[in-house]
């Protein structure tokens, strides 16, 4: 018994330390520590030495190399056989035409640049009928009621809505509604940073459609905007087809 | 003894360590969960100067690891400064001079072409019927010579807007009507095609003579290469056929502003 302690005690010391280079799943190993993934080494794959890990001598770090890696060419050095195969970071800014972006302390981060990206958000809310002459701030596919911006500049919204218009009083058969985009603060009784008025004709109990664009000139980062929408013309009350209630997003 | 035997064959085939680890070092930096000091140049685990953590691979006590530095500040964290060694090489076969990192929509990387704007507006010139219920094509003559569809010239985000200027096809004079239509934005790969993005359009419109109407709508696609063949095509659902050309006469016929546009640009 007393045997037993004395080696589990010699395995599970508080401390390891290897004065030593430190090879995994290899017996022939490079750099100071070598994870041979798949053990694959001694096998004649052309990808054998594609699931290796290695810290060279200088302390790099190489991933995903074809042939056996012994120095890195960066101290990050990843190769990948296909593009997007490499290096994947999520901090909540990803997504199609994303850039990665750096700060003065050369944090990264994925932001957009003009001409680089931009995206397209379903509008998820408001589904109830919406009343005339009453603001209404819509809800997105991303899961927030605004647009969070990442990157100081300025940007553009475009909306493409359809809706049900309804006649509550009158013959009605044209009507408007105010389109407004507010930066961090809701205040109705203001016209936002920039807003439009659309007029159309409609059939009450019919579909309409409007496509319009919003402007917002230097946000700032962590700045939110949200988008309202309000039924202007009097006994006019609209229901959103969220299936065809979009908006595209993007900098200028 | 032979519980002893297997004991250790157990464990010489799987090691599990519960404790920190310090590989080429006999001074793991204290707060670090495993540490190479790949030059075994470390003298203490409390203080390592700058010159002595830049050949340091460390894992910290909230997983975060550090390249060159032993106190990572964010998830992974390389300090190259003062060295020669560069941060970060990615050769995944888009590498090139002058290229940006870009995002796909789950924050993996490759190496793209700074983005460029660009945008070109297809015209069309030749009259068409656009039949009920059915997906027509809408032609992009002009600007794609010896090739009616959209190619698209750079890899980037692309905004499609339709410019509508057309008729509806025997709508009696006076009856007032919602003119729909639903638009789709399709994708050719080979003989397969996608719907990348859709939309339904309704605009108030007239029985006149012709029952000219129009329209702008935009459609959306995400992540396109240089070289994707697009084409919009488009189906009237408010019960009726709709058509270009309808009362054009003499050179109006051959008139670009008599006919639907589709303008396409990178966003």
């Amino acid at each position: 018994m007393k045997k037993y302690i004395v080696l589990w005690g010699l395995l599970f010391p508080s401390l390891f330390v290897c004065f030593a280079q430190v090879s995994i799943n290899t017996q022939n190993s490079q750099g100071i520590f070598y994870i041979d993934a798949a053990a694959d080494n001694t096998t004649t794959s052309v990808n054998r030495f594609k699931n290796d890990v290695v810290v060279d001598e200088a302390g790099s770090l190489i991933l995903g190399q074809s042939t056996q890696p012994t120095v890195g060419k960066a101290k990050l050095d990843i190769t990948s056989d296909t593009p997007y195969g490499a290096f994947k970071m999520v901090d909540g800014g990803e997504g199609d035409g994303m850039v990665l972006l750096g700060d003065a302390s050369g944090y990264a981060k994925w932001g957009m640049l003009k001409g680089s990206g931009g995206y397209k958000l379903r509008v998820t809310a408001p589904t109830g009928a919406m009343a005339s002459q009453t603001a209404y701030t819509l809800s997105l596919s991303s899961g927030l009621n605004y647009i969070p911006i990442s990157v100081a500049g300025s940007y553009i919204i475009m909306i493409r809505m359809t809706a049900t218009y309804r006649v509550t009083s009158g013959t009605g058969g044209r009507a408007s509604g105010y389109f407004i985009v507010y930066k961090n603060t809701i205040n109705a009784s203001t016209l936002g940073e920039d807003s439009t008025e659309n007029y159309f004709a409609g059939i009450s109990g019919q579909k309409f459609t409007v496509y319009t664009f919003l402007k917002v000139l230097n946000a700032s980062a962590g700045d939110k905007l949200y988008l309202v929408i309000k039924p202007q013309t009097a006994n006019n009350q609209w229901t959103l087809d969220t299936a065809l209630t979009t908006v595209f997003f993007y900098r200028v | 003894m032979r519980k002893m035997i297997l004991s250790l064959l157990i464990l010489a085939i799987s090691i599990s360590l519960y404790s920190q680890v310090g590989i080429n070092t006999r001074t793991p930096f204290s707060k670090s969960v495993f540490h190479i000091d790949a030059k075994g140049n470390n003298t203490s685990e409390y203080t390592v100067t700058t010159a002595q953590q830049l050949d340091d691979v460390l894992i910290d006590m909230s997983g975060a690891l550090g390249l060159g530095v032993v106190s990572p500040t964010a998830k992974l964290h390389i300090f190259t400064t003062g060295s020669t060694t560069k941060p970060i090489r990615i050769a995944d076969g888009s590498e090139g001079v002058n290229k940006y990192l870009f995002s796909d929509v789950d924050g993996r990387a490759t190496w793209k072409d700074k983005p460029v704007p660009n945008g070109v507006v297809y015209y069309s010139r030749s009259p068409k019927t656009y039949a009920k219920n059915v997906y027509t094509e809408l032609p992009a003559e002009v600007n794609a010579p010896g090739y009616k569809r959209i190619t698209i010239p750079r890899a980037g985000n692309y905004v499609f807007t339709l410019r509508w200027w057309g008729s509806i096809s025997g709508l009696p004079i006076g009856t007032k009507l919602m003119s729909a239509a639903t638009i789709q934005l399709r994708k050719v790969t080979g003989t397969f095609e996608s719907v990348v993005d859709e939309t339904t359009n309704y605009v108030a419109a007239t029985g006149t003579n012709y029952s000219r109407f129009s329209f702008t709508m935009s459609l959306f696609a995400s992540n396109l290469a240089a070289g994707d063949v697009l084409y919009l095509a488009i189906k009237p659902i408010d019960g009726y056929a709709w058509a270009t050309g309808l009362g054009l006469s003499g050179s109006q016929l051959t008139n670009t502003i008599y006919y639907p546009s589709i303008m396409v640009y990178n966003i």
